[in-house]
């Protein structure tokens, strides 16, 4: 799906966003940030290159005039036009493929990961690829690589059906490389991943500087969501691997990675990222839209907000209120936020939880509100529970409204929280029990935090840092050498870029 | 959905992180490193791993550890359970994730579980395919109850053309709207609502032309009518309610061998029974164009569609010649294309099992090649007694079958245009010897059918007998 928009203006700056499955098909915290950015900078031009799953999905964002076009790249569905390579294109391809599943699959080999992912990005362009991984030759090539001696995948038996599903599923994971890549400006993939392909084949075929930022980490995620998917050993090495070379060389070509908490540079660097070019830019509120909350509610309560996901890990926050609860039993736990699509039988699960704790009447589901600053200012102290986040919004927005708050030790939330509220171990009921009932029992306390919190935000977290500092790259990144060879430094030029966080 | 698209529609890779609570558990006890506390005072950095406490860790986490397929995904698993920079220095004396990670791949041999088996997704509906085979039958009775009324003879060759057009185009029409069907069912339901109408008023006018109006033209109006409303039923999966709908005709035929039920009833239980479809399928489409719209769907081309109408004709003019001589070997045609469809399933479903069984291509192919000859037996076997119990010539009727069943088989995986090709050249081979009395005579019909169910076999085998067409 092709949505035109805003006319095109000459000479201003143009950014190609690469989304996955966020901007501006849907909702959550990296489409925000999204929204945030291109609603930031009226004075540059953006073009969105969306993956989505359909194609079909609906534009849920209000695109302003700075956004030029929004092209989607679906996943599923029909495979992108074009035609199986014949003669010489096709043992060339044949030949390109087998070097790129040998990287997948034999240690020794990694390095030819890169020259065989932009051949593949070529015979993409040319329309070949995805007719080539559909046919017979892709899945024989397969099988040949695996069953030589000397791999670890040879142990775990793979069979002609795995090396179809694992085909298949590399057709899919390789379409974002069809899309038209960007041909001027910046590219500014927002996720790792498939996201990033078209951004690195613009950098090889047209030399456009790609920018990375990484809320979580792709390839961790990719790991953990893989390990209860219904594939045999050898898919998952196939996949997987394939996941982890994109990760590494993302990694090193990217002219800057800018990971929204410092907890991410872990992986990056470990990833072969030059720490020289990773650069933390956290995520920003603006304070004047989320003012000081106000007086706390009358009856101790607890708040928290958010969509309602296993990820939010509320079954450890209802066990550890009712443990509150044990010492405190007049506190209240209330639960702002919808539940997604799907997640109706994780609530269900929750509020049993409540119920079999013997909380149903002190633990309320609020659903979705109007202004979210209402859930903040319904709690004395606000939650945050999750065990995976990048850097959370919910949090610093609570922050923003002056609340004391007690979260888990993930991703950024230690980095944005500093010490103006308590920070526990995920999944541990006693422990989060503890820091929430020094809250409640300490109010001169609270209101302090509170009071720190909000000044940290002001000093370290606004919108305006966060945009000023990619405006910034934005216009700096065209300007820079290009990032040829690994670990080539740029970060000379661009230290005077950002000043929130190194 | 918000994030990482997953690479399959259905999400085989669940959601990040959804993957631990899918299940209720009952709270974790604490793990290792969080309860041992005294060894945290007494092991300072930098003295280099703990052996031990490693060893003890790979022992607690073998199970998960050992099906990873790198040291990464070690890391991540270890992330998710909570452990931090600071136990990994101090506990393990390992200096980070990374590095602990690597320790515990290393130390876990790998283990290469296999996944819970999964629902064979070919699984036929048995009930159903044989209730297709009978539905396609029925309607034969009409012809029983309302013969004595109109002069049947005289115009077999008119409702024969027009059910030749209906046939085609309901085949064309049927794959069209299977192709619409993936966009969201009330596309599909769009697409039959022009076709089928469309299709019936086609077949009528090729029947009353030559006939120059008169009852026939009321009854290849009824036929047609008939076939568009059951076509449109069988696309939509509602199989019961077409029986429902044609109780009346059975009811009727049931009592002829006792009764003589007079000109009203024979000509009145049809009419109900066209009447009783014709709601059915009013109602049916009703709720399904009340499905929302699915936007920006590309349609597809009318071309994909040609080779089934094309196959639709060709089986009917096959089926037409050998009816001339034996009509009662059509009956057993039209009900053996339930168990025929339940085959076709089959097919697919043991094909997919043989891929999982096999290693290289080689070994799929002959197979592929014992799976189509299982599945041809199987289906040809039981015609061999009814051929005899009918009265008909056993070789002509099985090659016939021969013919359907594989070139049903090429349409099913796509491979549609061959499949037209060599039963059109069939038809038009027997059908040409047949009406200009050419030699071979009355072995043209089986010998046609013969060449083809070779060609189409083999054809099968080499489309087939390869691992991507079973994607």
């Amino acid at each position: 799906m092709h949505v035109p928009h805003g006319a095109r203006r000459p000479g201003a700056t143009r950014v190609t966003l690469l989304t996955e499955g966020t901007y501006p098909h849907s909702h959550g915290g990296v489409s925000v940030w999204c929204d945030q950015l291109v609603q930031g900078m009226p004075d540059l031009d953006f073009d969105v290159l969306a993956v989505t799953g359909t194609g079909r999905e609906p534009v849920v964002w209000d695109l302003p005039a700075q956004v030029a076009r929004v092209l989607s790249v679906p996943m599923w569905g029909a495979p992108p036009e074009g035609r199986a390579p014949r003669g010489r294109a096709r043992s060339q391809l044949s030949t390109d493929y087998e070097q790129f599943l040998t990287a997948l699959l034999d240690p020794r080999a990694e390095d030819g990961f890169p020259p065989a992912l932009y051949a593949m990005a070529r015979a993409a362009a040319d329309g070949t690829l995805s007719p080539f991984l559909r046919g017979d030759r892709a899945v024989t090539i397969l099988a040949d690589v695996w069953n030589r001696p000397g791999l670890a995948v040879r142990e775990a038996g793979p069979t002609l059906h795995d090396a179809l599903t694992a085909t298949a599923l590399l057709e899919h994971a390789l379409r974002p490389l069809a899309a038209p890549l960007p041909r001027g400006g910046v590219a500014h993939a927002v996720s790792g991943g498939v996201a990033a392909l078209p951004g690195l084949a613009a950098l090889e075929q047209h030399g456009i500087p790609l920018l990375l930022t990484e809320h979580g980490v792709y390839l961790r995620e990719r790991y953990l969501g893989y390990r209860t998917a219904p594939y045999r050993w050898p898919v998952k090495a196939v996949v997987l691997g394939f996941f982890r070379l994109l990760a590494e060389e993302s990694y090193r070509r990217a002219a800057l990675i800018t990971p929204g908490n410092r907890y991410n540079r872990l992986w990056e660097e470990q990833g072969g990222a030059d720490p020289e070019a990773i650069r933390t830019v956290y995520n920003g509120v603006d304070p004047a839209a989320f003012p000081p909350a106000g007086p706390e509610p009358r009856a101790l309560t607890l708040s928290w907000a958010g969509r309602v996901d296993p990820i939010k890990d509320l079954e450890t926050l209802i066990r550890a209120f009712s443990l509150v609860r044990d010492r405190l039993p007049d506190t209240r736990l209330r639960l702002f936020g919808g539940t997604p699509h799907g997640g109706e039988a994780y609530r269900e699960r929750c509020e049993a939880l409540a119920a079999e704790l013997g909380h149903a009447d002190a633990v309320t589901f609020e659903g979705r509100v109007d202004d979210i600053k209402d859930a903040y200012a319904a709690g004395n102290v606000v939650m945050l529970s999750s065990i995976s986040e990048g850097f959370p919004f919910t949090l610093i927005e609570a922050m923003s409204c002056g609340r004391a708050t007690v979260s888990t030790d993930v991703g950024g939330v230690r980095e944005a929280v500093g010490d103006t509220g308590l920070v526990v171990p995920p999944r541990d009921p006693a422990v989060m029990a503890a820091a929430a009932l020094e809250l409640l029992r300490d109010p001169a306390r609270r209101r302090a935090m509170g009071e720190a919190a909000r000044l940290r935000v002001i000093e370290q977290f606004t919108l305006r840092q966060t945009i000023d500092t990619f405006r910034a790259i934005y216009l700096e990144l065209p300007t820079l050498e290009r990032r040829s060879k690994p670990a080539a430094a740029t970060s000379e030029a661009l230290a005077p870029v950002s000043t929130v966080a190194g | 959905m918000s994030g990482p698209i997953s690479l399959e529609p259905d999400g085989a890779e669940q959601d990040t992180l959804a993957l631990r609570l899918a299940v209720p558990r009952p709270p974790r006890r604490r793990p290792r490193w969080a309860l041992d506390d005294s060894t945290l005072a007494i092991r300072l950095p930098g003295r280099g791993p703990d052996e031990e406490a490693v060893s003890a860790l790979a022992a607690e986490l073998a199970d998960r550890v050992g099906p990873a397929v790198h040291p990464y995904e070690v890391a991540a698993l270890l992330e998710a359970e909570g452990l931090s920079a600071s136990v990994i220095k101090e506990r393990y004396g390992h200096p980070n994730l990374f590095s602990l990670a690597s320790a515990l791949y290393e130390r876990v041999p790998r283990t290469f579980p296999e996944p819970a088996p999964t629902a064979d997704p070919w699984r036929p509906d048995t009930v159903r395919c044989l209730l297709r085979g009978v539905l396609f039958a029925l309607p034969g009775l009409a012809y029983l109850l309302t013969s004595p009324l109109w002069n049947a003879e005289g115009h077999t060759s008119a409702l024969i053309v027009a059910g030749l057009v209906s046939w085609a185009w309901g085949q064309a029409l049927g794959h069209r709207a299977h192709l619409r069907m993936a966009t969201g069912k009330r596309e599909a339901g769009r697409t039959l609502l022009a076709g089928a109408p469309a299709g019936a008023m086609v077949a009528t006018a090729v029947a009353a032309l030559p006939a120059g109006g008169g009852p026939v033209t009321l009854v290849a109006a009824a036929q047609s009518a008939y076939l568009a409303a059951a076509g449109i039923l069988l696309v939509l999966g509602r199989e019961r309610l077409l029986l429902a709908a044609l109780s009346p005709l059975v009811a009727g035929t049931a009592v002829l061998p006792w009764w003589e039920p007079g000109s009203l009833v024979r000509a009145g239980l049809p009419s109900l029974a066209l009447l009783a479809t014709l709601a059915v399928t009013g109602r049916v489409l009703w709720t399904v164009l009340a499905v929302p719209a699915v936007s920006g769907a590309t349609r597809p081309r009318l071309l994909w569609s040609l080779p089934y109408g094309l196959f639709g004709l060709a089986a009917g003019v096959l089926v037409l010649l050998e009816g001339r001589q034996e009509p009662y070997a059509v009956i057993v045609l039209t009900v053996s294309m339930g168990p025929a469809e339940w085959l076709l399933y089959r097919y697919r479903g043991l094909s997919v099992a043989a891929l999982r069984a096999t290693a290289t291509p080689a070994g799929f192919l002959l197979r592929s090649a014992g799976i189509l000859a299982l599945c041809l037996v199987g289906y040809l076997l039981p015609l061999l007694p009814a051929a005899l119990l009918t009265g008909a010539d056993p070789a002509t009727l099985l090659l016939l079958a021969a013919v359907l069943w594989t070139a049903l088989l090429l349409q099913a995986f796509g491979a549609a245009w061959p499949s037209a090709a060599i039963s059109l050249a069939a038809a038009g081979g027997a059908g040409t010897a047949g009406l200009l009395h050419l030699p071979p005579g009355p072995t043209a019909l089986p010998l046609a059918c013969g060449v083809a169910a070779l060609c189409l076999s083999g054809c099968a085998l080499w489309f087939l007998g390869r691992p991507a067409p079973h994607v």
